[in-house]
């Protein structure tokens, strides 16, 4: 019974975008009605999955009908533990409340038909790539999520002005086209690295699905490192996925521009649920690289965790310093929610420094995704509402909006105070849990980044909520206030519904933190460890939950009160600092190129190899053309020539007077093999063949 | 041998033939067209006892024809087909009437010699994948070039003259290098049979030789990296249907005869020139991408990456593993499809701008959104995303390119992305965007429906259940790669050089093999093994006994 759920979580928005279409010829209300519903049963069916993690001796459950036996097997199916049950809750449910709020935002839009379609098959692939039982169906799943992004993100496919994103006026413009593409490419770059992993692995195992894989992982993870540097090797290329899809460092470049597409989108795919799919495939691969190294003894293993850790650090820092200084709305957003996942990672690479706070570091992990999905979808959608309130993507453009949107005030202010890490909303539970498994694990420098990004992230935070809701009126909005029929004010219904709905979220999910992190606590800890039946290790807490408490919220202290200073109460001038300070200019600039690895990348990625491919083609390939095409017959020309000479010269010479029409025919024969008839040369080839073969033969 | 009563195989070469005769006693274009397009229906119902009748489970050759021809030459009418040509010869079929049908109005000038090539290259193609006599499968091979030149010289664009002579030449000079080692064969074993000469052994030093000629021959054909350049001046000049036959069947004669030919008969120089083989294919797989990124012709982009996958199928192939070979002639199949539909899409749209630059056709989704969905759709199989059938042809030779180097996996990555990259650049630029001139053209017609649906079809079907097709060749690629396996090591030395030291002992069965059908060969089989250098060799092997 309980897997059939996970079969219906898959039908269901299949046939949501199947019925889509045939609805949209009835009306474009029940098409409406007929996509969310899918959702909403989607989501019911999810959450009927709850109760399972009630009774975890039960699970994992596994349903699985084989798809193809040769030439290697694959089974589709869905695997059922507390990992798959969590995130697909996570991703159903949210998935219906912005469903709701898109029947508001995407009101009047012609390309509506396509935009259900669209979101109701991002759901169902999302589900696959999270229920799935073995790594095929999982990057099936996983490319699929990047079709759908890409659809969504360049929906505004005809690049009209209005949709344009990047700026404002002397920066450069990106059109949603176009960023679709570079969301695709730079995805599909680490997709198919981790191909080669999955590919690699099934070397060794012989198996995709993911239970054998953790079975046997003691057995075939010491084969593999018989290979040295092969497990190194095999880390890179599996985390080179999760970092493209995740958007983290090195591939974190596409996020940003991926902010084009419409409102809901962005807090959907780039925010609540497709962004986390690396979080939980790298949190898929934890237990294969941690019984390698902890029960298969292979040191190599080891470097998995590092560079998760690492990775995780160093792109909550940098998305978060970028963060400081950006304009757009959506952008300071996305850039968020980057340094977010960053934290996940961080939390998830550290789970393997050491034996005992493994499963903390895995609850942590998870439990920040949740977190982090409910409060940031309820920020985006907000974000959708302001903008298309305020007409404008620049939280420059706006202020002064709280007298305009109480009700998305309140949301949007309770969903950053969690962003902020404020107690007790859920954002502060799990970046404490977050920054304790990190001090657990001894490493201080992974630490000290981790506290300076919550400074980071309580700085600008606090910058653009005061900037867009409070403090002056900006020229812009005066502008459009002063229109006749403004709509500088609350969306549509379904949209404040929403909202309203993911806030309450929001605030049930702070007030039960602690025991959400205890109840994950036990399930990881009876899945990870008891299950298996590997020792139980106790653990000893090193440092009291105090002073994590107080790095904490003496990180958002540090980190919200200059910008409360600057941007809400303006005590502090921030354009007068900014013009007195060659310091703060030049870090500004800094900052506002994202640090210049967007350009860098562009330079050598897209310029480079663009003229590298240009130089192929109309230098190389001329030169290879021009080869064969002038060489060859050049040297079959000369050799014709040398035996005319050779006959006008060499033979004439001797035969000098007896034959001045021989020499005329013999010219004349040799000359007329040149014809252009391709008989004739057909003919002569055959001969020379034949001469050619006889030879061969000889020798 | 299998053998059935009806000759399936003369009657599928045999029957366009017959209609293009009968086509020259027809008068008006609709007509012939008419005709032809019934013909080729026809004929893919002639397929169908192919597709119901073989026999998955052997690797023998099947719908076999052997009748006597010149006997005093050992030649035979010797016809067969198993599970690497198979597939091939069920696609030449599907696309004759899709050749048919997109040529409709767009070929308005000598319409009636223009379908007579039509067929005879059908059936020269048939003939090609089910010859199993070498001297027949160098008429085929050779009866091929000639109306596919006068598909390009005749119908084709302003620079056709250039372009097909160019064609000519070229697969003319591999031709010639193939039939010297036809004719090595001939005098060295006496027989034209392919597969009698599967079973021969030859020294090592002739295998190498016979490779090199053959191989040549095959990677002009494919085209591999340095021997390309006919491929892209051809594809621009040709006519739609002669760009889809071109990419979907001429192309996979070079990678199905170095299965067919230089696999099973010179395993031991396959064995050693692998590495260079494998050069050649990782060159096409990454220059051949950077040529297409670097294009602005649609149809050369195209043309171009038909470098890349054909790189990708010789590299499946030379990697000798299971999966890679599987998947090589998995990808053979699905490359035709995805490319034809390219081809024809770049066709239709050519139809309405007359400009194949990409400039000239910039944002035609808002004009023409069902066009720009099978736009999306091809290229996104020519990537091999999940769910089409050019993921599960990738992934397989990926494997089998994993098995053998890790490296070579890390290289053949980097050329799939170097595939994405062209390929959204073709559809960001032609699909999205601001239109430059495709007001007022029309969406696709029913007649364009009819032959996009089909090959659409296919991508989805074999993407989803590719099972079926792959059952069709598993039993010919295991055969293939055990008799491979078995030889790829022996290399024999000529028996009456001086052998300075012990010889490599040969596997023994092997050895007994060679005996047993030595002395059990009657008949037939008898004068080849009576030629001087089977005994000088079956002599050498029991004095090392």
């Amino acid at each position: 019974m309980d897997t059939q759920l996970a079969w219906l979580c898959l039908i269901f928005p299949l046939i949501g975008v199947l019925l889509t279409p045939i609805l949209a010829r009835i009306s474009t209300q029940v098409m409406n009605f007929g996509a969310v519903f899918f959702s909403f049963l989607t989501a019911v069916m999810a959450v009927m999955m709850l109760p399972l993690l009630f009774s975890v001796e039960r699970l994992p459950l596994e349903s699985t009908f084989v798809w193809l036996h040769t030439p290697i097997q694959v089974s589709f199916g869905v695997l059922l533990d507390p990992l798959s049950i969590i995130v697909a809750n996570v991703v159903a449910v949210i998935s219906f409340f912005i469903m709701v709020y898109c029947v508001g935002y995407m009101k009047g839009d012609p390309g509506i038909m396509r935009f259900w379609m669209l979101m109701n098959a991002f759901i169902g692939s999302m589900l696959l790539l999270v229920l799935a039982n073995n790594l095929i169906i999982i990057f099936i799943g996983w490319k699929l999520v990047g079709l759908c992004s890409y659809g969504l993100i360049g929906f505004y496919y005809r690049d009209e002005k209005q949709y344009w994103i990047g700026g404002p006026a002397p920066y450069k413009f990106d059109v949603p086209s176009a960023c679709g593409v570079k969301a695709f490419i730079v995805t599909s770059v680490g997709d198919m690295l981790m191909l080669g992993g999955i590919l690699i692995i099934y070397f060794y195992a012989g198996t995709f699905n993911v239970l054998e894989l953790y079975q046997t992982a003691p057995e075939w993870i010491p084969t593999m490192a018989a290979t040295p540097g092969m497990i190194i090797l095999v880390s890179i290329l599996l985390i080179a996925g999760p970092v493209g899809k995740s958007a983290q460092f090195p591939l974190h470049e596409w996020l940003p521009e991926a902010m084009s597409g419409p409102g809901p989108v962005s807090a959907l795919i780039h925010a609540a649920t497709m962004v986390k799919s690396g979080v939980f495939l790298i949190a898929r691969f934890i237990p294969i690289f941690y019984y390698g190294y902890w029960m298969g003894g292979v040191e190599e293993a080891m470097y998995f965790f590092i560079i998760v850790a690492w990775i995780g650090a160093i792109t909550a820092f940098l998305a978060a310093s970028q963060g400081l200084v950006a304009t757009e709305l959506k952008k300071i957003l996305a850039f968020s929610t980057v340094s977010q996942i960053g934290f996940m990672m961080l939390a998830l690479g550290v789970a393997g420094f050491a034996q005992d706070i493994l499963v903390k570091g895995y609850m942590a992990g998870t439990f920040h995704l949740i977190s982090h999905a409910v409060f940031k979808a309820c920020l985006f959608l907000c974000a959708g509402t302001v903008i298309h309130a305020a007409h404008s993507i620049y939280i420059t453009d706006m202020g002064a909006m709280r007298k305009y949107l109480p009700y998305t005030w309140i949301f949007m202010g309770l969903a950053t105070l969690s962003l902020i890490g404020v107690p007790p909303l859920p954002g502060f539970w799990s970046k404490e849990a977050v920054l304790m498994v990190t001090l657990e694990s001894h490493h201080y420098a992974l630490f000290t980044i981790a506290v300076v990004t919550v400074v980071f992230t309580a700085f600008y935070s606090t910058r653009y909520f005061a900037m867009m809701f409070h403090g002056r009126a900006s020229v812009h909005i005066n502008k459009e206030t002063r229109k006749p029929h403004h709509h500088v004010g609350e969306g549509y219904f379904p949209q404040t519904f929403a909202c309203g709905a993911l806030a309450v979220g929001i605030v049930v999910l702070g007030l039960f933190g602690p025991m959400v992190e205890h109840s994950l606590y036990g399930l990881f800890n009876y899945k990870l460890v008891e299950g298996l039946g590997l020792s139980t290790v106790t653990h000893v807490p090193d440092f009291s939950t105090l002073l994590v408490v107080a790095f904490s919220v003496g990180g958002v202290l540090i980190g919200v009160v200059p910008a409360y200073l600057l941007y809400y109460s303006r005590t502090w001038d921030a354009n007068a600092i900014y013009e007195n300070s060659r310091i703060v200019r030049m870090v500004h600039t800094f900052l506002w190129n994202r640090w210049y690895i967007n350009s860098f990348y562009n330079l050598v990625f897209v310029s480079g190899f663009m003229a590298i491919a240009r130089a192929v083609a109309f230098r190389i390939e001329v030169l290879v053309d021009g080869l064969i095409q002038r060489i060859l017959p050049a040297g079959v020309y000369g050799l014709s020539r040398f035996s005319v000479w050779f006959d006008q010269k060499g033979i004439d010479g001797v035969l000098d007077g007896t034959a001045h029409h021989v020499q005329n025919s013999a010219g004349g024969t040799l000359s007329r093999v040149q014809s252009g008839k391709i008989q004739e040369y057909l003919a002569l080839a055959v001969i020379i063949a034949l001469i050619i073969s006889g030879l061969v033969w000889l020798i | 041998m299998l053998n059935t009563g009806f000759p399936v195989l003369s009657a599928l070469i045999f029957f366009p033939l017959i209609a293009a005769v009968v086509l020259f006693f027809l008068r008006g274009d609709q007509m012939v067209r008419i005709f032809t397009l019934v013909v080729s229906l026809i004929e893919c119902i002639l397929v169908l006892p192919l597709i119901t009748g073989f026999d998955t489970t052997t690797a023998q050759f099947q719908f076999v024809e052997r009748h006597a021809w010149i006997e005093a030459w050992n030649i035979f009418y010797y016809l067969g087909i198993d599970g690497i040509s198979v597939l091939m010869v069920l696609l030449t079929v599907l696309l004759l009437p899709i050749c048919v049908l997109c040529s409709w109005s767009y070929i308005s000038q000598r319409v009636k010699e223009f379908h007579f090539c039509l067929l005879l290259m059908t059936a020269a193609c048939i003939g090609i994948f089910s010859a199993l006599d070498f001297v027949l499968f160098y008429i085929f091979w050779e009866a091929m070039l000639v109306p596919m030149y006068l598909l390009i010289a005749v119908w084709g664009g302003p620079k056709r003259r250039y372009a097909s002579l160019k064609f000519f030449l070229y697969t003319l000079a591999g031709s010639t290098l193939f039939l010297a080692a036809i004719v090595a064969f001939f005098i060295n074993t006496g027989t034209f049979s392919i597969p009698e000469l599967m079973e021969q052994h030859y020294t090592f030093r002739f295998q190498l030789w016979t490779f090199l000629a053959m191989s040549l021959a095959f990677a002009i054909k494919v085209p591999l990296y340095p021997f390309h350049t006919w491929l892209p001046a051809a594809h621009v000049e040709a006519p739609t249907a002669g760009s889809v036959l071109l990419a979907s069947i001429l192309l996979k004669m070079g990678t199905y005869g170095f299965l067919r030919f230089c696999l099973p008969i010179t395993p031991a120089a396959s064995e050693f020139f692998a590495p260079l083989m494998i050069v050649l294919a990782i060159l096409s797989i990454i220059v051949g991408a950077f040529l297409a990124l670097g294009q602005s012709d649609m149809k050369k982009l195209i043309a171009y990456s038909s470098v890349a996958h054909m790189g990708f199928v010789t590299l499946g192939i030379f990697v000798f593993a299971f999966r890679g070979v599987e998947g090589a002639i998995m990808h053979m199949v699905n490359h035709g499809i995805i490319t034809g539909a390219m081809f024809l899409l770049v066709g239709l749209l050519y139809e309405r701008s007359h400009s194949r630059e990409i400039s000239d056709n910039l944002g035609v989704s808002r004009h023409l959104p069902a066009y720009t969905g099978f736009l999306l759709l091809f290229s996104l199989a020519a990537f091999g995303f999940p769910g089409t059938n050019g993921f599960f042809s990738k992934l397989l030779v990926l494997l089998g390119v994993f098995e053998h180097s890790y490296i070579l996996g890390i290289l053949f990555v980097i050329g799939l992305i170097l595939g994405l990259a062209y390929l959204l650049r073709l559809l960001l630029n032609v699909g999205w965007g601001t239109p430059s001139m495709a007001s007022g053209w029309k969406d696709m017609n029913f007649r364009e429906w009819l032959y996009l649906i089909p090959l659409g079809l296919l991508v989805i079907y074999l993407g989803v259940a590719p099972g079926r097709a792959l059952n069709f060749m598993g039993a010919s690629i295991e055969n293939l790669l055990d008799n491979f396996e078995a030889e790829r090591t022996i290399r024999i030395e000529p028996a009456h050089e001086p052998v300075s030291e012990p010889a490599p002992e040969p596997a023994p069965e092997i050895l007994s093999r060679c005996v047993l059908e030595y002395e059990s060969s009657t008949g037939q089989n008898f004068e080849i093994t009576a030629t001087n250098w089977a005994q000088n060799q079956l002599g050498s092997y029991q004095d090392i006994k």
